[in-house]
């Protein structure tokens, strides 16, 4: 909302420049968001004449010029616009002027030739973006005037900010109460006069729903003359962004500005019978065509006011096109009334029409002020457009509004404030308040809250205003706080899980990326049959919750690829949301955390190290799901095909995101802590991508679970062993497809328990020959060590010797030569 | 032949591929429609037929048919292991994970290094930390909350819907789930949960039905702070603030509290921390003022105590709330918060 400075010290004594007063309203909760002020920011900028123009003798596109600001020697300017000449009124600014962005005018010389200041474009002065040339001033501005003056903008516009909670300060009354807040001088309306008249008003009012509408009041003007309203009314308008439209209009608006209260205008003629009717819209009327010339349909709720026979206007929000103030119109209605807040609210929700009545209404108006509206309105409306006052004013009050009262504690404000505040420093300010006190109860006092101050209901309210006006900076600083000691053993927390993760994550070169969970329904239907739908999206792009991380990282991956990212190593922790048949679930709706790694491309460049580029591949993915894994504490793991998996709870289309032939699970015991793999060419399709694309997902919620676990039962070190261990390495020919798994289990089980330490796949190999007859080399280390005594050479022959027997047997391997 | 054929034939190839399960079922649709006399093939033939003019958008959509048909059963070749297939490029998945190698350590992405020095901080200070649901209830998100139904104060909180059940129909009994739009929804969890004394933060994402621009996104970080006990007051949440904001920005920085309106808390405060940049004397930063708006607190309000279940004469608490997106900005000069959330690794690497 704008407020205009000199308009508010005709309400009160305002004894602050506009920075203060920024201040000052700031600190009582009032922010200020913008200060127009020309005069300020038009320092030393004054109205100017060229009085000659010279060429540059250096330079061919500047000129000197010599400009007459009234007073003393004309002032030399060198200036570069192709647009001055003799003659011309122009906007100067004068050594030390501040044009904003730390542009000071200096006295300098430009190509050898002194300038004493500088002819300003409208851009130079932010009035517009044109720096086509100088700005033309009109030629009747008097040389030397400053320029706000010149402009007419003497006045300082503040831009205010009110919070929902604060409807009593939507005028300049409300913020004048305010600035009284702090000074402690009285607020004075303007003084309304009102010429009593013989002839009565034909106007009756009835209110049906005096529940939605419980006071309502009017009057009638016999015999106005509807016309453009006088400059000053204009100008007050247009200064607060209003456009001005007839002298009855504009009193209403002035009115509003002026004291908060919203008014409206029926053109009376219109009103059949002389009867306004106030009620819900329910078995009346279904659409009205409001005065901006929309049709809008009607909620059966929705309250009107109506005539005997059709509606003239949705109560606090729009007026009619069927009652409009029209340049022919004689006499005319004031209403000024009071409506529920919550029911103008939902009438303006549901027609989506919000207007500068209905914001202030829905907040909460002020019962009591509204006679006064109305007879400053009328006493306007007379002085400007004529016409005479019918008869008495129309007030319908049924049941009075009582006013607020509530029970304070003294003690309570320090309790809640941590600050002392004396019982006569608590009087002051609610006198200054216009809050009432009665300490008739010495420990309780009773506090009346005045009929505009609608946000205060309690005791809370009243102590936040005691620290308001006293001052929010005036509350001491604890330095110190009793902090309440935990008492539970947390064996892990999230907090830990994260951290170890993230720090372990970005230790192996993936980087960081944060997505938005809203993702388009294709994306997320590639993870999951039936995603979470967001019923009021932004747009269709965002309007489902993401399935996957997957979904993001994918989005990243190609976004990177097109800008040239060679080989992509990146990394997503957050939520996946998905239904379930859960009660327990808010909207059964199940949320899990999901740790994402997608690697793509080159993966270890050449080097003086590594002869030859890598690119991603699944043992790298898997290498990547089981170092997460192990790093946060797990050590038994076993990577399996996806395909012999089964059914995944957290990733039921794991099957159809990710390639068969090139993905795991990994698993601890039963549980699938990790899936890795290729994604499939259908989704790396549908995303564009055009490198090959692996994926690691990660169950954090189950790997959480598991590991608490694992850490409520602890860890007990095994003693270190007294003998030396033996290694015996095998290079074995076998079938390709025996797989490296089955081999590995073979040799475990053909070594005695109590022998078997270790054993490692290190190599593989494939000749051309072995490739031909489909076979493959495998190099194995096996490791042996006894906890009883130092093993012979002989026995340790013997058991490879038998290993190597029970593989040619079982699995037709032979040794290579 | 027309478009729509075209279309009808391409969906009930795509529901013909889904329904396979065996290597028999495979070679069986390869043959019926992959190989050079397949049906797809035969289609490329009817090409012929089509006027001069839909030629190349006929070309275009056969072509497209061809590669989706193509791709999807390569997929459920590879899921089924067609022993063509496997044969050629088939790799052993039981042999031992690849050692990383690591050429340069990953790079933190700027808001998680906030949001974790933050959370850092107030551990350090000896809050516990507590997490909730993204999708909430309306009543914990805002009646519990004391904000009314049909009150303005709502507004200041763009909400988003979501269906609560994957059969959701518009006008529906189903009640309204909510993304939630702050973290104070756990503030109320706490509280129903715990007794006081609470001393908790909750960091967490948050989401606003905000266009989005350079100065909003509309899914975000918050860290909410929630100290409850008997004899808690203002002067401690001032306390506690100003300590954060030195451990944050620099222990020469000020806070400063001014009034303002939240449902959930009375007194609200605003807070502002003295511009770090120009050290207060005005600055582009914070917009010539010398202060930076940082946070929303107050003294949780007594409606909201005792809808948690909590007695306001005993007991009293402070909360405050703040979004992690706008104090990284400031810290790195990112002028466009969408840049987060581009994850551009040529701006992610200078992390
Ligand atoms: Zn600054």
């Amino acid at each position: 909302m704008k407020i205009s400075l000199n308009w508010l010290k005709e309400f009160t004594p305002v004894p602050f420049t506009p920075r203060e007063l920024d201040d000052r309203l700031t600190m009582l909760g009032i922010e200020v968001e913008k200060i127009e002020d020309a005069a300020s920011q038009y320092a030393k900028i004054v109205v100017g004449e060229v009085l000659e123009v010279e060429k540059h003798p250096n330079a061919d596109k500047l000129r000197l010029t010599k400009v007459t600001i009234g007073n003393g020697e004309p002032l030399r300017i060198v200036c570069g616009a192709p647009n001055v000449r003799q003659g011309l009124k122009v906007a100067v600014a004068m050594i030390g002027a501040d044009l904003g962005e730390g542009f000071v005018i200096k006295k300098s010389k430009i190509r050898g030739e002194v300038s004493e200041g500088m002819i300003c474009s409208e851009r130079e002065l932010g009035l517009s973006e044109n720096h086509e040339g100088i700005w033309e001033l009109p030629q009747e501005y008097a040389v030397g005037i400053p320029l706000a003056e010149a402009l007419g903008k003497s006045d300082v516009i503040l831009e205010i900010g009110i919070t929902p909670n604060r409807p009593d300060c939507l005028s300049h009354l409300g913020i004048a109460r305010e600035v009284s807040a702090i000074t402690g001088e009285a607020v004075s309306l303007p003084k309304v006069s009102l010429s009593p008249s013989s002839s009565r008003s034909k106007i009756t009012v009835t209110l049906l729903d005096p529940d939605l509408c419980p006071r309502y009041a009017g009057r009638a003007i016999h015999g106005v003359k509807v016309g453009p309203s006088p400059d000053w009314l204009k100008a007050r308008l247009e200064a607060l962004g209003l456009r001005p439209i007839n002298n009855i209009v504009d009193v209403t608006n002035l009115v509003l500005m002026e004291c908060g209260h919203p008014l409206h205008a029926f053109d009376s003629a219109k009103i059949k019978d002389g009867k306004v009717i106030v009620r819900r819209a329910e078995g009346f009327a279904t659409e009205f065509i409001t005065l901006d010339g929309k049709k809008r349909k009607l909620d059966t709720e929705t309250l009107l006011i109506c005539d005997s026979e059709k509606p003239l206007a949705i109560a606090g929000i729009m007026g009619g096109e069927n009652s409009e103030i029209a340049p022919t119109t004689k006499d005319i209605f004031i209403e000024s009334a009071y409506f529920l807040p919550s029911s103008i609210r939902r009438s303006s929700k549901r027609l989506g029409l919000s207007t500068d009545a209905s914001y202030r209404f829905e907040r909460g108006a002020d019962f009591e002020i509204l006679n006064y509206a109305l007879d400053r309105a009328t006493s306007l409306i007379v002085e400007l457009a004529g016409g005479e006052v019918a008869g008495d004013r129309v007030d319908v009050y049924p049941v009075p509004a009582k006013p607020k009262t509530f029970a304070f504690r003294p003690p309570r404000a320090d309790a809640l404030l941590g600050m002392r505040i004396s019982e006569t420093q608590m009087l002051d300010v609610f006198a200054r308040l216009h809050i009432g006190v009665d300490q008739a109860k010495k420990d309780t006092w009773l506090l009346t809250s005045p009929s505009y101050r609608i946000d205060l209901e309690r005791e809370e309210d009243a102590i936040e205003e005691l620290a308001r006006v006293i001052g929010y900076d005036n509350i001491p600083l604890a330095t110190f706080e009793r902090i309440p000691l935990p008492t539970t053993k947390e064996p892990l927390t999230q907090r830990e899980l994260d951290l170890i993760l993230r720090s372990e994550l970005l230790a192996l070169g993936a980087t960081e990326c944060v997505s938005s969970p809203l993702i388009a329904t294709d994306e997320a239907k590639l993870f999951h049959d039936v995603p979470v739908v967001v019923v009021n999206p932004l747009n269709i792009e965002t309007n489902r919750m993401r399935t996957s991380v997957a979904a993001n990282l994918l989005d990243i991956a190609r976004r990177n690829e097109r800008f040239g990212a060679e080989g992509q190593r990146i990394f997503e922790s957050g939520t996946v949301f998905a239904y379930a048949d859960d009660k327990q679930m808010i909207g059964k709706i199940e949320e899990r955390r999901e740790v994402g790694v997608l690697l793509t491309g080159i993966q270890e460049s050449k080097s003086p190290y590594n002869a030859a580029t890598q690119k991603a591949d699944i043992f790298l993915a898997q290498g990547f799901a089981e170092q997460l894994i192990k790093r946060a504490g797990i050590a038994a793991l076993q990577a399996i095909p996806l395909a012999d998996a089964g059914a995944l709870k957290s990733w039921p289309k794991a099957a159809s995101f990710l390639a068969a032939d090139r993905s795991i699970a990994v698993k601890a015991g039963e549980a699938t802590l990790a899936i890795a793999g290729k994604v499939s060419q259908s989704v790396q399709d549908a995303y564009d991508i055009r490198h090959d694309v692996y994926i690691v997902l990660v169950d954090y919620d189950l790997l959480f679970d598991v590991l608490k676990r694992s850490r409520i039962e602890g860890k007990k070190v095994k003693p270190l062993p007294k003998y030396p261990a033996v290694e015996r390495d095998l290079a074995l020919v076998l079938k390709a497809d025996v797989s490296g798994a089955n081999l590995q289990k073979e040799i475990e089980q053909s070594i005695p328990k109590e022998l078997l330490s270790g054993v490692r796949i290190f190599d593989e190999f494939r000749s051309p020959e072995m490739k031909s007859s489909g076979e493959r080399s495998l190099a194995v280390r096996i490791i042996l060590r006894s906890s009883e005594r130092t093993l012979e050479e002989q026995e340790v022959e013997q058991v490879i010797t038998h290993v190597v027997d029970k593989l040619s047997k079982n699995l037709g391997a032979r040794l290579r030569v | 032949m027309t478009l729509v054929e075209l279309q009808i034939f391409k969906e009930q190839l795509l529901a013909d591929l889904d329904t396979i399960s065996s290597t028999d079922q495979l070679e069986a649709f390869k043959l019926a429609h992959l190989t050079r006399k397949g049906s797809i093939a035969a289609l490329f033939e009817r090409l012929r037929e089509v006027s001069k003019e839909e030629k190349p958008q006929f070309g275009k959509e056969l072509n497209l048919l061809r590669q989706t048909i193509e791709a999807r059963f390569a997929d459920k070749e590879a899921l089924i292991g067609s022993s063509s297939k496997r044969s050629k490029d088939a790799i052993d998945l039981t042999m031992p994970a690849r050692p990383i190698i690591v050429e340069e350590p990953g790079h933190e992405h700027p808001l998680m290094r906030t949001f974790n020095e933050m959370i850092a901080i107030f551990e350090k200070m000896g809050f516990a930390i507590a997490y909730g649901p993204e999708v909430e209830d309306d009543e914990h998100n805002f009646g519990k909350l004391n904000f009314p139904p049909d009150h303005p104060a709502r507004d200041m909180q763009d909400t988003f819907f979501v269906a609560p059940n994957p059969t959701w129909k518009i006008g529906g009994d189903d009640e309204h789930v909510v993304l939630r739009t702050h973290t104070s929804p756990v503030q109320v969890r706490l509280m129903e949960t715990q007794t006081p004394p609470i001393r908790a933060i909750v960091p967490g994402r948050v989401y606003r039905n905000e266009a989005v621009s350079a100065r909003s996104q509309a899914a975000f970080f918050m860290i909410e702070g929630l100290v409850v006990d008997k004899g808690v007051t203002m002067a401690d949440l001032k306390g506690v603030l100003l300590s954060f904001a030195k451990q944050l920005f620099g222990s020469d920085v000020k806070i400063r509290l001014r009034p303002s309106f939240f449902p959930f808390t009375e007194p609200s405060a605003e807070v502002d921390v003295s511009c770090y940049i120009c050290g207060g004397k005005g600055c582009r930063v914070c917009k010539h003022s010398g202060w930076l708006e940082i946070l929303g607190s107050g003294m949780v309000h007594p409606n909201v105590l005792r809808a948690s279940g909590i007695d306001p004469e005993i007991y009293s608490g402070y909360a405050f709330g703040f979004g992690v997106d706008r104090t990284a900005m400031m810290r790195y000069d990112v002028s466009d918060i969408r840049d987060f959330f581009e994850n551009d690794l040529r701006f992610l690497s200078q992390f």
